[in-house]
């Protein structure tokens, strides 16, 4: 079963999203900053990340940086979920590393992470 | 040979001329005494030089060599020199790097050819090296018979101004970014519940649920709304076009309102020119457009009424029309449509959700872009009755021009709301 990487600083938040991932049949890891996710990302190997923008230590925008430039993170999916519509800087430093979708949270579906995460993980 | 009739003339004579003179000497002292020290003015002079002391401006004003002659208290406030320290010397002493030179060029050029100019945002250095923004006007001094005699300008400090704007910017970006974990929260776990996971629902937890999510996407949509007033308002959201099918933004935006529309049993008729493929636009703020515009044609139109759309070209521009045969908006109220956070008062009673603040976003965002947007409406409470239901509506318009919206830079995109 494939292994996701949820990288999210509000408990609740990661703690909604575990259960439902783990609901769903999938192997769930957890990290609830940019740091602990970095590290995870590389000793776990993850099939794919759910990452958040604005954390604590280390930013989302900092983690994709640094694993686009690492061999072992250079191809992992990245579902971005951010807090709010993005101004155009950072939707441009968010494109560079190009993640798979970018989701708003308030306004998420839960069934709609699911289905994207499972064409992600199709392709 | 002049012949005086008695000597009682004479003595008239002399004593006029003695009082020219005295007026003479008067007047070289006073002149002499405005060289030593300028706001040293007596008789008519006073009121104004009160006035002007007074002022709340800051004013300064030039001989024609545009050496200062005078600088009033307000000004030696804002600038932190006296009027002891700059007199005979020239305003540029107050440039600061961050205005370009063309700006102060200007300046001059109408004040020689005798003209005024207000000049916005003209960043200025103090005494102190530190700067401040202002509002600048120049005008010439005339005299009656048309002549320049001297140079003044008037300027405000609007850095506080600039500075409470930047305030209230952050702060609303403060509260909608600290808004969005709990409603994300509140939001996921309604969502949690609703899925049966942890346990069956009945029919009315299902019922209070669904209601919990549509107050949440209510609140979503304020904040987004807030945002862009904020960005409008401050002039930080940028205009990307791009070539987009507005024919095709707006079955994207029909797509959302589907259920609606059926709900409602809307009839919706379409037209859209099909010479007109592609247009130079922000798919954001067409996407607004047409989100608001449809959405309150459905909103403001009762059961079984009907709404168009119609997208043609009209000379210059993209003519978008969008009709309903909803309440009409009231006659006396029809000027503050645009207006932020208002509501008509038919609407209000009718108990139709909204916040307000649609239209004012749309009309900034579009007329920034180089759009239109007016309406025509009849039938609203307190236009002239009318009985038919087919001649009750309201009919908005909107133009984008066909070669395109222009571009602006900005630091924000205008936010899309989700549709409820």
């Amino acid at each position: 079963m494939a292994k996701i990487l949820i990288v999210e600083d509000e408990t609740p938040l990661r703690a909604a999203l575990v259960d439902t991932l783990l609901n769903e049949g999938f192997e769930v890891l957890e990290a609830k900053d940019g740091e602990e996710g970095l590290t995870a990302a590389l000793s776990q190997k993850p099939d794919m990340i759910l990452l958040d923008l604005l954390m604590p230590k280390m930013s989302g925008i900092k983690v994709m940086e640094k694993l686009r430039a690492d061999p072992l993170g250079k191809k992992v999916p990245i579902v971005v979920l951010t807090n709010q519509i993005p101004d155009d800087k950072v939707m441009a430093d968010v494109i560079k590393y190009e993640p798979a979708y970018y989701l708003v949270k308030a306004t998420l579906n839960l069934n709609e992470v699911v289905a994207k995460i499972r064409a992600t993980l199709g392709r | 040979m002049l012949g005086f009739s008695s000597n009682q003339e004479v003595e008239k004579l002399k004593a006029a001329l003695e009082s020219a003179l005295a007026e003479k000497e008067k007047i070289s002292a006073e002149l002499s005494e405005l060289k030593a020290d300028p706001r040293a003015v007596s008789g008519e002079v006073h009121i104004f030089q009160s006035i002007v002391d007074a002022s709340t401006e800051a004013i300064l004003i030039t001989d024609l060599d545009g050496n200062i002659i005078y600088v009033n208290p307000t000004w030696e406030r804002v600038t932190g020199y006296s009027l002891i320290d700059i007199k005979g010397k020239n305003p540029r002493l107050l440039r600061s790097s961050k205005t370009p030179q063309l700006a102060y060029k200007k300046m001059w050029d109408s004040l020689k050819n005798g003209e005024s100019l207000t000049t916005e945002e003209i960043i200025n250095r103090r005494k102190d090296g530190t700067e401040y923004e202002t509002n600048l006007s120049v005008f010439p001094i005339k005299s009656k018979g048309g002549e320049i005699l001297f140079y003044g300008s008037l300027h405000q400090d609007i850095t506080l101004r600039k500075e409470s704007d930047r305030v209230r910017g952050e702060f609303v970006s403060l509260v909608s970014h600290q808004l969005n974990t709990p409603l994300s929260v509140i939001n996921w776990y309604a969502q949690m519940l609703l899925s049966g996971r942890v346990g069956e629902l009945n029919h009315k937890q299902i019922q209070y649920l669904n209601e919990i999510g549509y107050s949440i996407k209510r609140v979503i949509n304020l904040v987004n709304a807030l945002l862009n007033v904020s960005r409008v308002e401050m002039g930080t959201f940028s205009i990307n076009p791009e070539p987009v099918s507005l024919a095709g933004i707006a079955e994207g935006v029909l797509g959302e309102l589907a259920g609606k529309l059926m709900e409602k049993k809307l009839k919706l008729e379409k037209r859209y020119d099909e010479t007109l493929v592609s247009i130079n636009a922000d798919s954001k703020i067409v996407w607004i457009v047409f989100q608001n515009l449809l959405s309150n044609a459905i909103k403001y139109t009762p059961e079984g009424g009907s709404i168009s759309l119609s997208i043609i070209k009209d000379g210059e521009n993209a003519l978008i029309k969008v009709t309903d045969t909803g309440y009409g908006i009231p006659e006396d109220q029809k000027s503050q449509i645009f207006t932020k956070m208002f509501r008509a008062d038919n609407v209000k009673s009718n108990e139709i959700e909204g916040n307000g603040l649609g239209l004012y976003i749309v009309k900034a965002t579009l007329e920034a872009a180089g759009g239109k947007i007016w309406f025509e409406s009849v039938g609203g409470h307190g236009s002239p009755s009318r009985e038919a239901t087919d001649e009750r509506g309201t009919a908005f318009y909107v133009t984008i021009p066909l070669t395109g919206m222009k571009p602006r830079a900005g630091t924000k995109v205008i936010a899309t709301t989700a549709e409820l």
